[in-house]
């Protein structure tokens, strides 16, 4: 899925559009590891407020949203006393803060379990849904995109373009629907229905029932990323040093392949942190499409049900999963470039 | 064939022909038509000569450059013919096939590019992309390739080479990474180095041991030498033999004596008088000018720092600068990249607030004025930057652009109707020569000189007791620096203004100014007036940066590079400005 | 006129631009020409393949025509994206411009919320909002806005950041010019094709998010209808090879967001050009 991100499909706009990076410069490796840390708390922490807003927005406030619909006004009551929701905004939100900081998500009324608990049976799924859907699209968009880059504005070149905005236009489950069509339906190829299962082990278990999930989630990947690849490319072939590597007799093959390539990875690296977020709501789709028993499907059927714990507490984490992941991958970035590193020794 | 072809002619090629140009017609095709960039050239290169090929942008110097490599875009259609001594035969560039050029690239002939910051591969040790030009052509083992990188550095003048080696471009500084290409393109002992402005990124200090080395490795090596470059102190400094090019063509070909000194062609005289020289020592009294100057101070810096804040620590960009303008009087403020001179020129316009000190235009300080007296301060001081591609809004049509100090201030403290600005933008665009009409146009429709100029009539706009104006040449051609300068000066004659001229060139510096402040990290160096700075430094540095401006008559270049060599080993041998990282950028980048 | 001529050599953007076109007039004027029952529902005629009965696209599982409703959905669809996308883009161009002009402290608060509202996936957010609002059109169109602020407001920031160091903005500043008139004259206008340019994407992806929110079936509410919705009631019978009930609106979408992200490609070639002779 594509959503929130488009306009930065491997434009020249997408970089600028990334997250504001701590620039890692001669300052050294250390300051921008605290600073861009620094940064990324921060982030959690809005997110914690507008997390805790929501629950406060809640149709009759986080009492009704914990006991349910059918509650009395006799049980909300009690429930506000007991759970301090009749002190001062600020106390609330600092007790919910320490209360998620612990791993306390509250109760789902509908599952019989804890909130983290749902969770946390449920994310690793997800995460290996999204893992398998982002290595398979990266090992096709890498190359995709430095073919495109070497061929530009060849006939090649541009159908290629036109198929990545096409795929990347095709709303997932759309896709998701075709390849059901197409792959299933009519050729028989592959079940249209996901593994299930407790654990990551028992969907492994089950590797043709992946086929489909992981094709329908990688494809918005590789037309984003493809681009992204492609225009980073582009921009290294037109770098002096490209001039320079030929001028000393190194054939254009090998001027790709050890100097462009990977000046042209360190930018796209950073991208991925930044696209994280709509990896992981095109999880929740794909999970809702072929039912597989990730995170996703778990918060959808919360948001049928109306369970909020579940909803915000799921809300809660994947941001938090989001932020970490684009902090590690603007380190990455940073270890990968040498005027970066530096600064660690 | 309007060239005199002195060099060329020979029916068959000396043994020591290194390069020959025949008859080469360079077109690019273009989305709005074929463009045609080389017509008929014909060029010969000998064994242990350096030949000069002068120009200025657009003459195709760089195109011919790049043809010797094979390196023109595939947008390029070429016809003639350009050989290259392979052993004991000449191979046809022109009609080479990619791999039979990645043969000759780097074996037979190597180059070395303008821009030193950005020439290098990032993410790979220097010692790799040395070995990798040996690797590209012998059978070596790769340690035994790493080695000879070690050898290199060391050859081309870098301290540590064992340490440099597993470094990284950014660790250096851009005179040291320029020595780096330089070893690069030694590296399989090439007959022919095409060497494109190798120098012109440079600061006139490292310039000067660019060349020194360049000189030295060619006459050790025999190696022949084509450089391309637009500075006619280069040329006098280097070349054994010019060639001087113009629309695509050589219009003068000839021994460097007799073309710098005699030129024949109309053109090279154009362009050797249009050269703003530092002559050696002359003291001409400069009468004009000082009747000129009255008593009134414009412009006054009382022990100015300014601090940038870097990563959280405070790094000190101007250091107690003491300076001050007259009505009327023009005061050259120089130095090299990273001396503090924009950044003080900044000051001087209110952008930046001084940490210590004070600035004061027309005896108020400006720090301290705020909202209308503010404004009424700023009435009074004009603005030219460097970069005629940025100093004018692309959306705004020229008239409104000039017309922008009048919206802003008005004129004697009332609104300007829309006729009188009009009127007023018309006379304005007439003091600067710009044709009719011109004020209905947008910017990108007028050459970098005719900007530059609409960036003076807008300084100008409200006749100002102070222009500050910073490097607003060195992004031009020298024909047209001098049509620029000559506007800029006959309107300060005219209208009697104050001037803090910024510059990195002394030889502008010294035709246009009055008196010259030399700023070196921050600091000043020594003022006074321009001829008696100029004409008998007092401040070895001064003497130094002197020294090291190249004069475009060889034979006077030759005495002042051994004045230069007197002075630096006279000092700390081996610990030029070179050796100091970060010491030269972009010219007049300054730290602004 | 030249830029419009610039526009026509980017041949997709074109093809973009008519196929936007045509697909508004058949959402728009087509139910006047080709006036279906969108309301009441008739089983009797449920689920019937195109061709039967005079419905050319088929029934669906109420007895809707399936092309008038397509129509009908287009409607919503194109209104919900175009609003919600203008909705972003002045939000986002305002908060960007403010946070890359001042910059500071007050750029890094305001950059640290975008960060946090990024972070969050919009399709986990828009769940949550819709089931505590009730999704109506005009809740949506506000709903998705305050969801999709956040990209064009990194871009223009950074739009900004870079216009305010330009030498003009400088020089403008030197001779006296207020904040307020170097905004208004030089660094909105400066910007304004970037705005331009990223407001043709946001409007595509506005109408992704109202599908997939649709799709997830906690969008409007029936009987009024859009295309993510329609393949949400028509998922149930993709078993039974009911094609007609997924492929058209389907392709109504994948149709309008290449369209719309043609013309963004061109109108951006159109406001590059003007920023390189600059």
């Amino acid at each position: 899925m594509t959503t929130a991100i488009p306009a930065a499909s491997g434009t020249p706009g997408a970089e600028a559009a990334a997250p504001v990076p701590v620039r890692a410069q001669r300052g050294g490796f250390g300051r921008f590891l605290i600073r861009r840390v620094l940064q990324a708390l921060a982030v959690v922490l809005v997110v914690s407020v507008i997390v805790f807003a929501l629950l406060h927005a809640l149709p009759g406030g986080p009492a009704r949203g914990v006991l349910g619909q059918q509650a009395t006004p006799e049980q909300i009551a009690a429930f506000e006393a007991a759970n301090g929701l009749d002190q001062p905004v600020v106390l609330q939100y600092l007790s919910f803060l320490g209360r998620s900081l612990t791993g306390d998500l509250g109760e789902s009324y509908l599952l019989n379990q804890s909130v983290a608990d749902a969770i946390g049976l449920r994310l690793p799924k997800t995460l290996l849904l999204t893992g398998l859907s982002l290595v398979v699209a990266v090992l096709v968009a890498l190359p995709v995109g430095v073919y495109q880059a070497v061929r530009r504005n060849r006939a090649v070149d541009y159908w290629l373009s036109t198929l990545a905005i096409v795929a990347y236009s095709t709303p997932t489950f759309f896709l998701g629907m075709l390849l059901i069509l197409l792959l299933s339906q009519t050729a028989g190829l592959f079940p249209a229905a996901a593994p299930q299962g407790n654990g990551v082990l028992d969907v492994l278990s089950q590797p043709a029932g992946l086929v489909l999930p992981v094709l329908t989630g990688a494809v918005p990947i590789v037309a984003t990323f493809s681009r992204y690849m492609r225009s980073s490319t582009l921009d290294n072939l037109g770098e002096d040093y490209v001039r320079t590597a030929r001028a000393k007799g190194t054939a254009y093959r090998a001027v790709v392949l050890r100097h462009v390539l990977r000046n042209s990875l360190t930018p796209v690296v950073a991208m991925l942190g930044y696209y994280l977020p709509v990896m992981f709501g095109g999880a929740l789709v794909v999970e809702q499409l072929f039912n597989y028993p990730g995170m996703g499907l778990l918060f959808w059927s919360a948001a049928q049900s109306s369970d909020f714990p579940v909803l915000l507490g799921c809300v809660l984490v994947i941001s938090v999963a989001t932020v970490v992941g684009s902090l590690l991958a603007d380190v990455v970035q940073a270890l990968l470039d040498p005027r970066t590193r530096g600064g660690m020794r | 064939m309007s060239a005199p072809t002195s060099g060329t002619g020979g029916e068959t090629p000396a043994d020591d022909v290194v390069l020959r140009i025949r008859d080469l017609n360079v077109t690019f095709t273009t989305g709005s038509g074929d463009v045609p960039a080389l017509r008929g050239i014909d060029l010969e290169v000998r064994r242990g000569r350096v030949v000069a090929l002068v120009g200025e942008s657009g003459s195709g110097k760089s195109v011919t450059s790049l043809s010797v490599l094979g390196l023109l875009p595939s947008t390029a259609r070429i016809t003639g013919s350009v050989e290259l001594a392979d052993g004991g035969r000449l191979r046809d560039v022109a009609a080479a096939a990619e791999d039979e050029l990645v043969d000759l690239r780097g074996r037979v002939v190597s180059m070395v590019f303008q821009e030193p910051m950005t020439a290098l591969n990032p993410t790979m040790t220097l010692g790799d992309q040395i070995a990798e030009a040996v690797l590209n052509h012998e059978r070596v083992p790769r340690a035994a390739a790493r080695e000879r990188a070690v050898e290199l550095l060391r050859s081309v003048g870098i301290p540590e080479p064992e340490r440099r080696a597993r470094q990284y471009p950014h660790e250096l500084s851009g005179g040291q990474r320029q020595r780096v290409v330089i070893a690069i393109a030694l590296a399989c002992e090439p007959r022919l180095i095409v060497a494109d402005e190798p120098t012109t990124a440079l600061d006139v200090t490292v310039q000067a041991e660019i060349l020194d080395l360049l000189r030295e490795l060619v006459a050790q090596r025999d190696t022949a030498l084509l450089l391309v470059t637009h500075n006619m102190g280069v040329v006098a400094d280097i070349a054994s033999d010019v060639a001087v090019m113009k629309g695509g063509r050589i219009v003068e070909h000839g021994p460097v004596e007799q073309v710098l000194l005699a030129p024949e062609h109309e053109y090279t005289r154009t362009l050797l008088d249009a050269v703003p020289a530092v002559p050696p020592a002359s003291r001409e009294a400069r009468v004009r000018e000082v009747e000129r100057v009255s008593s009134e101070v414009v412009l006054d810096l009382r022990g100015v720092s300014l601090d940038y804040r870097v990563q959280g620590r405070h790094v000190r960009a101007v250091d107690a600068l003491d300076l001050t303008v007259r009505a009327g009087e023009m005061l050259g403020l120089v130095g090299e990249s990273g001396s503090g001179k924009s950044t003080a020129g900044r000051a001087c316009l209110g952008l930046l607030a001084p940490s210590e000190g004070e600035v004061l235009l027309l005896g108020t300080s400006v720090a301290k004025a705020r909202g209308r007296a503010r404004r009424r301060l700023l009435a009074d001081v004009g603005v030219v930057f460097q970069d005629p591609g940025a100093s004018l809004d692309p959306r705004k049509l020229v008239g409104e652009s000039v017309a922008e100090p009048l919206a802003i201030h008005g004129r004697d403290g009332r609104r300007l109707s829309a006729a009188e600005r009009h009127a007023r933008v018309r006379e304005l665009l007439d003091a600067v020569r710009l044709p009719a009409g011109a004020e209905r146009r947008y910017p990108h429709e007028f050459s970098g000189g005719q900007r530059q100029r609409i960036g003076l009539a807008r300084a100008l706009a409200l006749r100002p007791r102070l222009l500050v104006a910073d490097e607003p040449t060195s992004a031009l051609d020298v024909s047209v620096q001098a049509e620029v300068l000559q506007v800029l000066r006959d309107l300060h004659d005219e209208l009697g203004f104050g001037c803090l001229f910024i510059s990195h060139d002394l030889g502008v510096v010294h035709e246009l100014t009055d008196r010259v402040a030399v700023l070196r990290a921050g600091r000043l160096v020594e003022s006074g007036p321009t001829a008696d700075v100029f004409g008998a430094p007092r401040e070895l540095y001064t003497a130094e940066l002197l020294a090291s401006v190249p004069t475009p008559d060889p034979a006077a270049q030759r005495e002042r590079r051994a004045a230069r060599h007197r002075l630096a080993s006279g000092v700390v041998v081996g610990v030029g400005p070179d050796t100091a990282p970060g010491s030269s950028a972009a010219p007049g980048s300054g730290a602004a | 006129m030249t830029a419009l001529r610039r526009f026509a050599t980017n041949r997709l953007a074109v093809v973009g631009a008519v196929a936007l076109a045509v697909l508004v007039l058949f959402a728009v004027l087509g139910p006047l020409v080709y006036p279906t029952e969108q309301v009441a529902t008739d089983l009797g005629a449920a689920n019937l393949p195109p061709g039967v009965d005079g419905h050319p696209l088929g029934t669906d599982a109420l007895g809707y025509d399936n092309l008038g409703r397509l129509m009908v959905a287009g409607r919503v669809s194109l209104l919900v994206g175009v609003l919600a996308g203008a909705l972003a883009t002045v939000v986002g161009t305002l908060w960007g411009a403010v946070a890359g002009y001042v910059g500071g402290v007050v750029d890094a608060v305001m950059m640290r919320v975008v960060d946090a509202g990024i972070a969050i996936p919009a399709i986990f957010l828009l769940l949550v909002l819709s089931t505590i609002v009730r999704p109506t059109v005009g809740m949506m169109i506000v709903v998705l806005g305050l969801v999709s602020w956040l990209v064009p407001a990194r871009l223009i920031r950074a739009e900004a950041l870079s216009v305010k160091t330009r030498d003009y903005v400088v020089a403008a500043r030197a001779m006296g010019a207020t904040h307020r008139r170097t905004v208004l004259s030089h660094v909105i206008p400066n910007t304004v094709g970037t705005v331009v340019v990223n407001a043709t994407f946001q409007v595509a992806d506005a109408i992704l998010l109202v599908a997939y929110i649709s799709f997830l079936g906690m969008g409007i509410q029936p009987p009024t209808t859009d295309w993510g919705a329609m393949l949400n009631d028509g998922i149930n019978y993709i078993y039974q090879g009911a094609w007609w009930l997924i492929l058209p609106p389907g392709l109504a979408i994948v149709i309008v967001v290449c369209a719309l992200n043609f013309v963004g490609d061109g109108l951006r070639d159109v406001v590059d050009v003007k920023g390189r002779t600059a």
